[in-house]
């Protein structure tokens, strides 16, 4: 027989967006560098329920680091649009050390709005140098974070 | 206590209830296979990963295994000769690449979704620590290999004595949904013949 236990919150590789008036620009259309914004705020949301949240960065003086974004607008987003980010990951090298993350604005038909990429790495906040070995905690996320690739694909 | 239903065959409760495809958290999965109350012994996280999206990839190094609530999952192979399937996996059973795990070494097999899936991420770290202290931990690793074992060892036996026709007929009894879920030229994949032999061993079965 089933028994009924709590649900334990699921971790969603999609979220949902709530656009705020300050999002948009003069052409009441979101602005182009919210695409940004809102992207980074979800990617981190999402690792945060994987296990690496802010604190634990903190606490073990790492962080991310991006050395290249950059976004594709395909089809302009309005305040009222419902919209959803994804999160996949493109390229990742085995330990973990370099990594580019692609991330698409969907509508409620599943429409792609922008894609975003950001490519980057970890950095050890104290030593202000990339962080190597790459901590586990980082590699244990992203090793859950889904993939567009079979194979990994290491070509940076 | 642990009582399995069947002693001598305790994977036929499995199979019995993975015709029956019901879709459940492991510790209900626990709790019916070990007749227990306990909670689990190690955390884990619960993640939906959308159709196509690949949750384990070739060359990465494998830290978890994977209780599948809802949902296909297809372990595969990259060779020079092409793409080779080597498993369909389906709800409530447990998926990995296993030898990544225990080696530690790179996967080298991919884990895909081929339909939504919910999955039950089990930290291998955490189930080693829970190993040491916790009997239902031991159980459950026992309980979770044993199943892996049979399926492997059944799969080696049928790849040796039966032929492609009398392997797909047991696919679609184990779980009639692969018609409807898998695309045949994956289920063709799998059995190791052409999609258009398989078409034709539909239509003579049917």
């Amino acid at each position: 027989m089933l028994r009924s236990i709590n649900k334990k919150a699921m971790v969603q590789f999609q979220k949902k967006l709530s656009l705020r008036w300050s999002d948009m620009d003069p052409n009441f259309h979101l602005r182009h560098s919210s695409y940004y914004d809102l992207a980074a705020q979800s990617r981190l949301e999402i690792l945060g329920e994987l296990g690496l949240t802010m604190s634990l960065m903190q606490e073990q003086h790492f962080g991310p680091v991006i050395f290249k974004e950059s976004c594709t607008f395909i089809r302009e987003i309005k305040s009222s649009d419902s919209i959803s980010i994804n999160i996949k990951v493109e390229k990742m090298s085995a330990d973990g050390a370099k990594w580019s993350i692609l991330q698409e604005f969907t509508d409620d038909t599943n429409r792609v709005r922008a894609i975003l990429t950001v490519e980057g790495s970890w950095i050890d906040t104290k030593l202000r140098k990339l962080a190597r070995p790459v901590p586990q905690a980082a590699q244990d996320a992203f090793n859950l974070l889904p993939k567009i690739e079979k194979t990994l694909n290491e070509s940076f | 206590m642990f009582v399995p239903s069947n002693p001598l065959f305790p994977q036929k409760t499995l199979f019995l209830k993975k015709r029956y495809h019901l879709p459940m958290t492991l510790t209900q999965y626990i709790s019916e296979m070990l007749s227990t109350n306990e909670g689990l012994p190690f955390p884990t996280v619960t993640a939906e990963y959308s159709k196509k999206s690949v949750i384990t990839s070739i060359g990465q190094l494998e830290r978890n295994i994977y209780f599948i609530q809802d949902g296909i999952i297809e372990i595969g192979m990259e060779t020079d000769a092409g793409n080779k399937i080597v498993e369909f996996c389906f709800s409530n059973d447990f998926v990995s690449s296993y030898t990544s795990v225990l080696s530690q070494e790179p996967s080298d097999v991919y884990l895909y979704c081929l339909t939504n899936c919910i999955v039950e991420i089990i930290p291998y770290d955490k189930l080693k620590t829970a190993y040491e202290t916790s009997l239902l931990a031991n159980q459950f690793g026992r309980l979770a290999t044993e199943g892996l074992y049979m399926k492997r060892v059944r799969k080696e036996k049928d790849s040796l004595i039966k032929n492609a026709e009398q392997r797909y007929l047991e696919l679609i009894k184990y779980r009639p949904e692969v018609i409807k879920e898998i695309p045949v030229h994956r289920i063709a994949r799998y059995l190791g013949i052409h999609p258009e032999s398989l078409s034709r061993l539909r239509k003579s079965i049917s």
